[in-house]
């Protein structure tokens, strides 16, 4: 399903993308039955809390630091308003800006649920406007608002000629997908339909879709060498900065799941070319990047002069320590991107990766395409390897690495690791979306593994002195035990 | 004025999984949408036994809102019972499956002769927010868990206070209340924090009386403990907060619970001596 920007919703991963959450195989299967076309989606009769894509939406549009959020739900749903501005607060003040978005609820309660809250929600919209005059207001939908039939869009249009600045509907109800990444999807969507102007001149910037901006300064100085600017989105952008992003060279993004709806939005709408390669973790996730890049924007001798000057400089560094690093076996727990990119840098040093657990997993991206990342394993890896989907159910993954017993285990979201620590299992956080971009991050990734894994005591004391949530029952069972045999 | 939410101070109804997890190895199974624990977590004490990304949950999407997901909730709780490893399981219902109508409580009692105790309590979120919440939690588990009996315990005096979690300094305000109260010479009994948990919650009705310190959070709770198990009890809507107040609190408990005077006026000339 192509990207359609004619109408307010996004649609869904599962629709557009034909994304899973629940699968359980090796990486080969995986490849070949997205090819086919018969990848299914395997339902649990056991689940445990997942996230929803509002959570995923509106804490992407809450980056951006001079808007309004309204989230059209009960007060639960808002809940996420004080951490999320807390979080971006902070990303705002290391840089010295002032972050000014407001993040509100409209506190659905009983009466709403049975006669409706659109009379109410315009006037929180009026009353916001009026109140913190914010540069877009993005009101975000919910179950509630979706299960009711809320007529947001209309909202949104009537008070389009009463507000003199962009408004727009984010259609995130939680309840639509499985895939919090769709979230992603939802905000891109109401940021490409409310707030890009189409461009009126070629600027010398690269639009870089991240999360936290952590490499900002070693991002700069790497393209400054081609003589562009990276412009990173959302964090800390403006409404005006969002307006332009039409204009630059090119898109790339650190993350294949994050990139893949504003990216081949912006190439298809309006011909900024999306960098579609593997992500630039690892060393040949960064020189395959960086070469297209330098294709995209004619700079192929100073990036292939620029890769063998810093070859030099690293290579030898990471040969010395992948030495240490050998026979390790690695378990992965991250979204759909990630965990193929970092078993790639795994292997990369020299780590076995023994499994890996895809939180959610894109049959193709916008671009009609298998994800490159595991085409780009299924040539490369020396081995096939287990490969499993699973929206972030601990049971399956502390399950997985009771069989398993690797050295360590690796996740990108909280709420994890801790459990495998509890279970004695050397375990690293991977929360910096930076941690192993391009030769630096290798490397640094590579001394942080030996870091985690060469003093295991804290694992073992406490591994000892704790009661498991699962019963042993579980930990002799399959790890697939709950996925339905046929769904749909 | 229109009903705006800024800088919320509370949550949803179903932020009571928070008083469930605060009950050591009692564990909410929520039957809502996939963000809600996520959600209502981000401000809460993450770990313990369980945390939210341990609890189970029916995860709602489309097709459970359209046809309904009595069924898929039957499934998490059969098997929550195997997998995972709690003393008392309590069923939390979510702002989706409230609308579209699951009959939970159905479902819920089908668990009766379970091998541990199922009970239900109806937390949508769009029916109130979380210090409602909480009472209800405590309601469900008074009704359809506590059994009447006779046995009474001397001295046996239940203590409730601020919603747990919710309130960053419940556990400290706890540890004192327990404190004062066995300096009078009465033995504490709480549900909430390390190692309470399902061996006090069976204590509850053998107590002699049971003492509130809230304004008016857990008053229906008291209430509903007095009716049901003929228990009288104390609501002080202040916390002891200062020597005037601790004072005074003794004083009053000292008074409910029929302690001598006199030995009550030499416990607090002993602590306002210190």
């Amino acid at each position: 399903m192509p990207i359609n920007l004619n109408v307010t919703s996004a649609g869904t991963r599962e629709n557009r993308l034909g994304s899973i959450t629940g699968y359980a195989g090796d990486l080969h299967d995986l490849v070949n039955q997205s090819r086919c076309g018969t990848l299914k989606e395997r339902e649990r009769c056991f689940s445990q809390s997942s996230s929803c894509d509002a959570g995923c939406a509106l804490s992407q549009l809450a980056y951006i630091r001079d808007v309004a959020i309204i989230n059209h739900a009960p007060s639960g749903c808002t809940a996420m308003a004080s951490a999320t501005i807390v979080a971006h607060t902070q990303l705002a003040a290391k840089r010295g800006l002032a972050y000014d978005t407001i993040f509100l609820g409209t506190d659905m309660d009983e009466n709403d649920t049975i006669f409706g809250a659109t009379i109410g929600l315009r006037e929180i919209i009026l009353e916001t406007y009026n109140r913190y005059k914010p540069n877009a207001i993005f009101v975000g939908t919910s179950c509630v608002s979706g299960i009711i039939g809320e007529d947001v869009d209309s909202v949104i249009n009537e008070l389009a000629s009463e507000i003199p600045i962009p408004l727009a509907a984010v259609h995130c109800e939680g309840f639509k997908s499985r895939v919090w990444a769709s979230g992603f999807d939802a905000a891109d969507h109401a940021v490409l339909t409310s707030l890009v102007k189409p461009p009126q001149r070629k600027t010398n910037l690269i639009n870089f879709k991240n999360f936290n901006e952590s490499a900002r300064a070693e991002i700069t100085e790497l393209f400054a060498n081609f003589g562009v600017e990276p412009f990173f989105l959302y964090s800390n952008s403006t409404v005006e900065e969002l307006s332009h992003i039409a204009e630059a060279l090119a898109t790339v993004s650190i993350c294949g799941t994050l990139g893949t709806y504003l990216g081949n939005a912006l190439e298809e709408k309006y011909g900024v070319p999306y960098i579609k390669t593997i992500n630039p973790l690892g060393i040949a996730g960064f020189e395959i990047w960086l070469r297209e890049i330098g294709r995209v924007i004619h700079q192929e001798t100073e990036v292939e002069a620029y890769i063998e000057g810093e070859r030099a400089k690293y290579l030898p560094k990471i040969e010395e320590i992948k030495k240490e690093l050998k026979g390790l076996r690695a378990v992965l727990g991250m979204g759909a991107s990630y965990a193929f990119q970092v078993s790639r840098v795994l292997q990369e040093l020299g780590i076995e990766v023994v499994w890996v657990a895809s939180w959610h997993y894109d049959t193709k991206y916008d671009n009609n395409e298998i994800p490159p990342h595991v085409e780009y394993l299924e040539k490369e890896s020396p081995y096939n390897f287990k490969v499993s989907v699973s929206d972030q159910q601990n049971f399956e993954i502390l399950n997985i690495l009771n069989t398993y017993q690797p050295d360590i285990y690796l996740a990108r979201h909280p709420g994890t690791t801790v459990w495998a620590i509890k279970q004695g299992i050397a375990a690293f956080f991977l929360a910096d979306e930076y941690k192993t971009f391009g030769y630096r991050g290798t490397l640094d990734f590579a001394q942080t593994i030996l870091d985690t894994i060469r003093n295991r005591s804290f694992e073992k004391n406490l591994a000892a002195r704790i009661t498991l949530p699962y019963t042993d029952w579980w930990y002799q069972q399959n790890h697939a035990a709950f996925l339905k045999e046929d769904s749909k | 004025m229109p009903k705006i939410l800024d800088q919320p101070r509370y949550k949803c109804a179903l932020g009571a999984m928070q008083t469930v997890h605060s009950i050591t190895k009692a564990l909410p199974i929520l039957h809502s949408g996939p963000g809600c624990a996520d959600k209502l977590s981000g401000s809460q004490g993450g770990s313990g036994h369980f945390a939210p990304r341990i609890f189970p949950c029916t995860n709602l999407n489309e097709k459970d809102v359209i046809f309904g997901g009595e069924e898929g909730l039957r499934d998490v709780i059969a098997n929550a019972l195997k997998i995972v490893n709690a003393d008392l399981y309590v069923v939390l219902s979510g702002c989706s499956s409230e609308i579209v109508g699951d009959d939970m409580q159905e479902v819920v009692r089908s668990f009766k002769n379970a091998e541990k105790p199922v009970v239900f309590a109806s937390t949508a979120g769009f029916k109130g927010n979380n210090f409602l919440g909480h009472e209800w939690v405590i309601q469900a588990i008074i009704e359809q868990y506590l059994k009447p009996t006779d046995k009474k315990t001397k001295g046996l005096v239940n203590i409730w206070a601020s919603v747990p979690q919710h309130d960053p300094f419940w556990y400290g305000n706890l540890f004192e209340l327990e404190n004062l109260i066995t300096q009078l010479g009465l033995t504490p009994n709480t549900i909430f924090g390390y190692d309470r948990g399902i061996k006090n919650i069976n204590r509850i009705p053998e107590a002699e009386f049971n003492l509130l310190v809230s304004p008016w959070v857990g008053l229906s709770n008291v209430k509903l403990l007095e009716e049901k198990f003929q228990t009288p009890y104390l609501h002080l809507p202040t916390l002891p907060i200062g020597a005037f107040e601790t004072s005074k609190f003794l004083r009053q408990v000292g008074d409910f619970a029929g302690i001598d005077k006199e030995k009550v006026e030499d416990i607090i000339t002993e602590n306002e001596k210190k």
